[in-house]
């Protein structure tokens, strides 16, 4: 695999054209071609728009766990068309600086964070240096000694994070990522917000969306319901749409599980927030009949074309990938180097909901894929 | 995407497995009894661990393949997949806060 357009090109094999349409498979395999090959080991994320007419797909890619990515994402960083973008576009060199911090050369990074996406907009993916937003995943913090957290994942105990020293790596990530110091009435903003929220809930994740020319700090939490979700956001003093926020969280917090609350933090929170809503344990359509429900149910208030809605309810999938075959009848030859099948599966992930003033609610679809080397 | 598929489907793959087999009956024999090696001769191996069942179909008996199903798929079988223990978005761990 030269780069990522291979690994994408396996992961949306035979995906929903309703969803990836012949253009938008064109302008992801443009931005997979300036990508490195080593991102082909990551999670990748396709967020899709749902309204009619509104084709766009945006990539986005996860780092694995920090105890898995070091090796990987090493090759990335050394691979030479992560260093033709570092060259030509700071936005690239200061992301490796951050991502050499959060391997260790840092260890406010490196203690704190689980792990770093980038998120490519298809606005600028045609770009010859696309730039992408860039979101730090927090390690859970809390005040429990670290051995008596659990990382799901791997039963791991995870290393203690206390929420000073995650908010600390929070604000020195994002002004790595930035370049600058983060504006005083932002930071002001931003610590006021992370003391307003009341346990369990907690900053998953933040990020800086480069590419959209805005210094806002986008702040995703977790562990908040629907309720919460609205009396957090009034003790923040937010004036935004709560009209059409209490119908997202009331008519659609009967039917998922969990909440995300997505906020822009400039001096004060932005008027547009995000809802993501999920199901329990990332189970699909033939699994969890809520998602055929769900799908109906947006349809039938505008604000998924019907033919996304089916896309998604058949996006789920699992195929194996096979080498092109060298028949040899010597099997013992020393020549031949081994060649594995790969695996790729992919799903859905969650579903957001914008609440933006003068607009009306829309959705967008979160979908992911993976590929892995069977050996 | 790429210009020359590096890759191809399984099905793709099959064909050519199900040719070789049908003009060799020397690799037929192999494929039967080590489905394995026949394959490593292809220049592809398949892990140990990855069982492979070569049966053959006759006038009286037919075979049929029940494809694999994503959606019974645990969440550690997910993380495997994509080498990513945690996952996009975090929402493995929702049902326990820790906090």
């Amino acid at each position: 695999m030269d780069n990522m357009a291979d690994y994408l090109a396996l992961a949306l094999d035979g995906a929903p054209r309703d969803l990836f349409s012949p253009d938008e498979m064109a302008r992801l395999n443009a931005l997979g071609k300036k990508l490195p090959p080593g991102f082909g080991d990551f999670l990748f994320g396709f967020e899709c728009r749902f309204g009619q007419g509104d084709p766009a797909v945006n990539l986005a890619m996860v780092t694995p766990q920090y105890n898995l990515c070091r090796y990987l994402i090493k090759g990335i960083l050394e691979h030479h068309l992560f260093n033709v973008h570092a060259r030509v576009n700071s936005v690239w060199e200061k992301l490796k600086t951050l991502i050499e911090g959060y391997l260790g050369n840092d260890p406010a990074l490196s203690k704190c964070l689980e792990n770093i996406i980038l998120e490519f907009d298809r606005e600028t993916a045609g770009d010859d240096h696309p730039v992408p937003g860039v979101f730090l995943g927090l390690r859970p913090y809390s005040r429990l000694a670290g051995n008596q957290l659990g990382d799901n994942a791997t039963r791991r105990p995870v290393p203690r994070v206390t929420p000073g020293a995650a908010y600390r790596a929070m604000v020195r990530g994002l002004e790595i990522i930035g370049g600058n110091r983060l504006p005083g009435e932002t930071r002001k903003t931003f610590r006021r917000i992370y003391r307003q929220l009341t346990p369990p809930a907690i900053i998953l994740y933040a990020g800086a969306m480069l590419s959209r020319h805005t210094t806002a700090v986008r702040i995703c939490t977790r562990h908040i319901d629907g309720t919460d979700i609205i009396s957090f956001l009034k003790s923040t003093g937010w004036k935004g749409d709560y009209k059409t926020l209490a119908h997202v969280t009331g008519v659609w917090g009967d039917i998922f599980n969990h909440f995300i609350l997505n906020i822009d933090v400039a001096a004060d929170i932005l008027p547009k927030v995000g809802v993501e809503c999920y199901f329990h344990q990332k189970k699909q359509p033939n699994q969890e009949k809520r998602w055929k429900k769900l799908v109906e149910q947006l349809i039938a208030e505008g604000i998924c074309a019907a033919g996304k809605g089916e896309g998604l309810l058949s996006f789920t999938a699992r195929k194996h990938f096979f080498p092109t075959p060298v028949f040899e009848d010597d099997p013992n030859s020393p020549t031949r180097l081994p060649r594995h099948p790969l695996v790729m599966t992919r799903g859905l992930h969650h579903l957001k909901f914008i609440i933006e003033p003068e607009k009306p609610l829309s959705v967008k679809a979160y979908l992911w894929a993976g590929v892995k080397q069977l050996n | 995407m790429s210009e020359t598929p590096k890759f191809m489907s399984r099905e793709e793959f099959e064909k050519v497995i199900v040719e070789k087999a049908r003009e060799d009956a020397d690799f037929k024999k192999a494929l039967l009894g080590k489905p394995h090696e026949a394959i490593a001769r292809f220049g592809v191996q398949v892990p140990e661990e990855v069982e492979i069942k070569v049966v053959e179909e006759s006038a009286r008996v037919l075979y049929l393949v029940l494809p694999d199903n994503p959606d019974e798929l645990t969440d550690e079988q997910l993380d495997e997949v994509s080498a990513a223990g945690g996952c996009y978005g975090h929402c493995d761990d929702f049902n326990d806060p820790g906090l």
